[in-house]
């Protein structure tokens, strides 16, 4: 159980990942074996992503990114609340580490090439256009915070209906929905400006 | 902009009410502020979409691709692993320098009588990385009377086994028996132990130290018990 105090969930929707992290957590070898092999996926997502970013990173770059996003994830643990599966919340921390990594690393070079252009940390890759690329959505969802920002990602990262997610929260229907609508607006006035290229 | 654009807007893009609806038609014909937020709404709405769609399949791929080096570079950055590693260099540099010491005796001794080799153990390497292994009893074919693994503890250290029920996910539950220290490769449950094990579990072989402190651990091993 999580607390349930306004924006909380009255229950976890992954209580047996839930489970499994705390006994990792706590030195239980058979649960940190099986979340070796869970969380299995997040160097194969750095891959992933880092190949849709177009592979801007030598080979030992990624693999020290992949070793500093592994120890911070683990160190992150504790705060993992079961609110989604474990890959998926792993996804987004994993995502998020390499969007940061390369902000670093562009500043780094931004800065030995022109200092004074050094502090747009959304990285444009594919795309040099205005847009809703994911990466600023993300980083857009991440300002929003709790409740808003999860209400929003069930909804439409885990494809998740409204009723499922008024279950999930333990609200009224119309609860959810006033605090999507809410959240939607206030997402869109942080990504304003990369609206106008949409 | 009033409450109810407020609300009617809310239920648009909550799929409660038809943009093609007169009634939203009549409300974005009244106030053209009310069609532009619900336009910037729905821009946004589908970037959600396309991303939400996008990560389902990058996850998706990524499990796909995910392998035995992944789960060690995993396993690597879990803090009881890189503390237990940060041992094992202590042990390493303890054994270096006891290898050193054999070779320099050893030199002494074969200067000293003329080649004759010294019966000194030569150290090959931290053995801390030799695969622990349940092998037996595996899924369908055991009975429970016999656990068996492959593998070493480390050197006065021992093997636990550990056996779990299946919780409801059919994942790894409670631990129904834990045997005590065993120095050899294989462990018999006792009648009352036997008694404690359900038909169908999972169990893990860990080696430790010193009987206490934990060094490695098998992968966990579905079986099956055919005769309870």
């Amino acid at each position: 159980m999580v607390p349930g105090s306004d924006g909380d969930v009255r229950e976890s929707s992954h209580s047996s990942d839930l489970d499994l992290t705390r006994r990792a957590l706590a030195g239980e070898p058979l649960a940190v074996e099986l979340l070796c092999r869970r969380l299995a996926c997040v160097p194969a997502i750095l891959r992933d992503r880092h190949a849709r970013y177009g592979s801007p990173l030598r080979p030992e770059e990624l693999e020290e990114i992949q070793q500093e996003t592994l120890v911070a994830l683990w160190a992150k643990l504790p705060v993992y609340e079961g609110r989604a599966s474990l890959e998926t919340w792993a996804f987004r921390f994993t995502v998020l580490e390499l969007l940061k990594s390369l902000a670093r690393r562009d500043r780094r070079r931004n800065y030995l090439a022109e200092p004074d252009e050094t502090l747009d940390t959304t990285p444009d890759r594919e795309d040099p256009e205005p847009s809703l690329e994911p990466e600023r959505l993300h980083a857009g969802l991440e300002r929003l915070g709790p409740p808003a920002n999860d209400i929003i990602r069930m909804r439409h990262f885990e494809e998740r209906s409204f009723e499922e997610i008024a279950d999930f929260y333990g609200e009224p229907l119309n609860t959810i929905k006033a605090r999507y609508y809410r959240g939607m607006e206030r997402l869109k006035a942080l990504l304003e400006k990369h609206m106008r290229g949409e | 902009m009033t409450a109810n654009d407020d609300e009617l807007i809310a239920s648009v893009l909550a799929g409660d009410l038809d943009p093609d609806s007169a009634l939203w038609k009549a409300a974005v014909a009244r106030n053209p502020a009310l069609a532009k937020r619900w336009e910037e709404l729905r821009t946004l709405r589908e970037a959600l979409e396309r991303t939400g769609a996008d990560e389902r399949d990058s996850l998706a791929r990524s499990k796909a691709d995910a392998g035995p080096h992944d789960v060690a570079s995993v396993r690597r950055a879990a803090p009881v692993v890189r503390a237990g590693a940060r041992a094992g260099g202590r042990r390493l540099a303890y054994f270096a320098a006891a290898a050193a010491v054999a070779l320099i005796v050893g030199f002494v001794a074969y200067r000293q009588f003329g080649g004759s080799s010294p019966e000194q153990d030569v150290f090959l390497g931290d053995q801390s990385d030799a695969a622990l292994r349940a092998t037996e009893p595996t899924l369908d074919v055991g009975d429970a009377h016999e656990f068996a693994w492959t593998g070493d503890a480390p050197p006065g250290g021992a093997f636990v086994v550990k056996v779990f029920e299946l919780d409801a996910a059919g994942a790894p539950g409670r631990c129904v028996v834990e045997s005590g220290s065993c120095t050899e490769r294989t462990w018999r449950p006792s009648e009352s132990e036997l008694a404690k094990i359900p038909n169908e579990f999972f169990w893990v072989v860990e080696s430790r130290r010193d009987a206490v402190t934990f060094e490695d651990s098998s992968a966990p091993q579905r079986a099956l018990r055919s005769r309870p």
